[in-house]
């Protein structure tokens, strides 16, 4: 990823328009649908493309390019964070789910940088979080405590493109994809957990996980992670010694 | 068309003809069969609850099967054929995977035989086209099996022997299947013939190891282990409990079902003696061929697929005299479509026999043996299904609608209120209560006392011990019976007045 930073006013306003933009994208959003968890859904697919995304100039927006990347995901942040505090101040829940992720990232970042020697970068950790909010926001958006109650065609369509979009992610960290989508997907996991529970909440009530989405889970993590894990090792075995591997 | 993606192309289009002639029969002879026309059964408005409630229990609660009929559920309602109609489109595709698998492990011309096996048995007829998950089941393991036959000949390789999308897929397969336990057991000797087979090959021809495992196979592996894993407990518990005379899930006692072996073969091969003796010829050909496997120093998978068919057969005739409500014929029919391959198979190999003995100008008569076959086959199997003991349920509720009419009532009933809903949603009948029970000892004979509505129905379905049980009450109650009773196969509906 090649990171432009010109000026200091450059960065500022990218900061400013990409904070701006998100906030009152919430605002409108959370205004036309009544789903609650929708500004997160699109947040967090906005936050994703962006990771995902070598070239910035697709969404041609100059005044922010020419800030970089960081500014972007700084404005995106903030604005959620503002957000989630008003949202959870008028008793909203479960809304986006910034509060927690936010905490996530920073974790995450954090070991990232720990571990830079070893070749694991920021950005690993932004697909990580990318990864977590994604699984986070969607298991929110089709459990039943949402308007779009009834267990349809939607959530299903919508639970098996994300599972087949998992094995078709090509990230910028394509040779760490594998680990990145499986620790993702557990953060994101204990982040859906943490919110229904209310143990990562200011106000509402505690509820219990409903049935379905735990089976939503479980389905994930059966089809989804011996997958992960088995291309993960034979990359490792297949990049080491790039020879012929023996069972 | 994607299933026909390793033949030539002249064959490909007789292929393609021929599946189309036999999907065109299959659809015309099923649709006109009493299982295709007649109403859910007990069983089948017990599993359209499961799609309106989901089942109770921690993540696989919830099977592929049941999410597929919430949604048809929710799409087009209480309307039977949407859900008979998922059943015969899954067996339809499975009939095609069969034609697939034939032709291409075991040459031309056994296609036609297999798949027209499949479609010309009371046996497939009787449980393809069932609200249960019978046929979605069997297509989605015939599909993991077609899967595992071309891993196996080398037709799939992934890049660098990397898990692929189709190991995806059958990871998502053996998931989707993975709620019935004889769905897993299938999916447990499948996997088992497949190392047996890739082991023994190894050993006998790769003495320096450099032969490699398919890792393709290895993601729909560990998770049908995943799962077999959390399934192991509940499934020991209801061994235990099928010894112990009741239902295995438990709660109540339920007769010993015994279908002698003899039967048991009888009603897999529709009461066909030529079936009968081809399927018994196909499965002594796969044993005896998997001792010149080893001979030949190789070990095909199709030959120790066959060996755990025979395994089951023979598992299943002998526990069916210890276990209750174990009814053998039901859970035999996901090995079904891939005993009709086998059962092709043979006449394949009869076809390769005549060919090498016969000049060239008799060689032709070698080409009309598939057709031979399947006029055998066509005159020997009686293809009526043995429907009477489904019941008729919405017969039952006809009924109940024309005789409630307008009036407040009640329904007391074996089975408990899940099973009715779909019809009750059906009918747009609205009872006051509706008690209801499997079992006697489940009964709220309190709740009987204590109801006041102008008409009583009391329903038995497949059971008849609720009016025994209710009778005294009612008549307490101050109730009469109505001389007219519905009764038909099983099913009988008494209503009482005031």
């Amino acid at each position: 990823m090649t990171l432009i930073l010109k000026s200091r006013n450059d960065i500022m306003r990218a900061w400013v328009i990409s904070f701006a933009l998100c906030i009152t994208f919430f605002i409108v959003l959370s205004q036309l649908f009544d789903i609650r968890s929708l500004p997160s859904i699109v947040s967090v697919t906005l936050l994703f493309a962006i990771t995902m995304s070598d070239d910035l100039s697709y969404f041609k927006m100059d005044k922010i390019l020419n800030g970089g990347k960081e500014p972007i995901f700084g404005g995106l942040f903030s604005a959620s964070l503002i957000f989630e505090i008003f949202r959870q101040s008028e008793g909203f829940w479960p809304s986006i789910f910034w509060m927690d992720l936010i905490f996530l990232f920073m974790l995450s970042v954090s070991i990232c940088f720990v571990k830079a020697e070893n070749g694991i970068s920021w950005e690993f950790g932004l697909f990580m979080v990318s990864i977590s909010g994604i699984i986070d926001s969607i298991l929110r958006a089709i459990d039943q405590y949402q308007s779009l109650s009834s267990l349809g065609i939607f959530r299903v369509i919508v639970w098996g493109a994300l599972c087949f979009g998992m094995i078709y992610a090509h990230p910028i960290v394509r040779e760490k994809r594998d680990i990145g989508i499986l620790v993702g997907s557990i953060i994101g996991f204990i982040s859906y957990v943490g919110m229904v529970t209310g143990r990562t909440r200011f106000v509402g009530e505690s509820f219990a996980i409903p049935n379905e989405i735990l089976s939503i889970i479980f389905a994930y993590v059966v089809i989804v992670f011996p997958w992960l894990i088995v291309s993960m090792l034979s990359k490792r075995l297949v990049y080491s010694n790039n020879s012929a591997i023996s069972f | 068309m994607a299933l026909f993606l390793f033949m030539g192309s002249t064959r490909k289009v007789k292929s393609l003809s021929e599946v189309i002639l036999l999907s065109i029969l299959m659809l015309f002879v099923w649709t006109r069969s009493d299982m295709w026309s007649r109403s859910l059964w007990i069983n089948e408005t017990d599993t359209m609850s499961y799609a309106v409630h989901g089942i109770e229990g921690f993540g696989f609660g919830y099977g592929g099967y049941i999410f597929s009929l919430h949604i048809l559920l929710d799409t087009f309602g209480e309307i039977d054929f949407a859900f008979k109609g998922l059943s015969l489109i899954c067996s339809a595709l499975t009939m095609i995977i069969i034609y697939q698998i034939s032709e291409e492990n075991f040459g031309y011309g056994t296609g036609l035989i297999s798949s027209f096996i499949f479609v010309w048995s009371a046996y497939s007829i009787e449980f393809g086209m069932q609200v249960r998950e019978y046929a979605v089941h069997s297509f989605v393991m015939m599909l993991i099996t077609m899967w595992c036959f071309r891993v196996s000949r080398g037709q799939i390789e992934s890049e660098a022997n990397l898990p692929d999308k189709y190991s995806f897929m059958a990871s998502f397969g053996v998931w989707y299947v993975s709620v019935h336990w004889f769905c897993m057991i299938y999916l447990f000797l499948l996997f088992a013939s497949y190392f047996c087979s890739y082991i023994a090959c190894r050993k006998l021809n790769d003495s320096d190891g450099s032969s490699r495992f398919p890792r393709v196979i290895l993601p729909p592996m560990i998770t049908m282990l995943c799962i077999l894993s959390l399934q192991i407990i509940s499934m020991v518990e209801g061994i235990y409990n099928s010894i112990e005379g009741e239902h295995h899930l438990g709660g109540g006692s339920v007769p010993l079902v015994i279908l002698p072996p003899l039967e048991f073969m009888s009603k897999i091969s529709s009461g066909s003696v030529v079936l009968s003796l081809l399927i018994l010829i196909a499965v002594f050909v796969g044993v005896l061929g998997a001792f010149n496997d080893i001979k030949k120093k190789t070990l095909a998978l199709e030959n120790v697929l066959i060996i755990t068919i025979l395994l089951v057969w023979t598992i299943l005739c002998i526990s069916q005299y210890q276990l209750h409500g174990l009814i053998v014929e039901r859970y035999f029919y996901f090995w079904f479509p891939i005993l009709c391959v086998f059962s092709g198979s043979t006449f394949s190999k009869i076809c390769a026999k005549i060919d090498a003995f016969a000049s060239d100008s008799k060689k032709k008569i070698g080409k009309l043996f598939p057709y031979f076959a399947i006029l055998t086959i066509f005159i020997s199997v009686d293809i009526t299904p043995e429907s009477t003991y489904y019941g008729s349920m919405r017969e039952a509720f006809e009924m109940v609608d024309d005789e409630v009419g307008e009036s407040e009532f009640s329904i007391i009933s074996r089975p408990p209120k899940h099973i009715l809903d779909y019809y009750l949603e059906q009918f747009e009948l609205e009872p006051e209560f509706v008690i209801g029970a499997w079992h006697i000892n489940e009964l709220d004979k309190d709740a009987i006392s204590d109801l006041d509505s102008e008409v009583i129905v009391v329903m038995a379905l497949q059971g008849g011990w609720i009016l025994e049980e209710s009778r005294p009450i009612l008549e307490e109650s101050g109730y009469v019976i109505d001389p007219d009773l519905f009764q038909e196969e099983g099913d009988t509906v008494w209503v009482w007045r005031k």
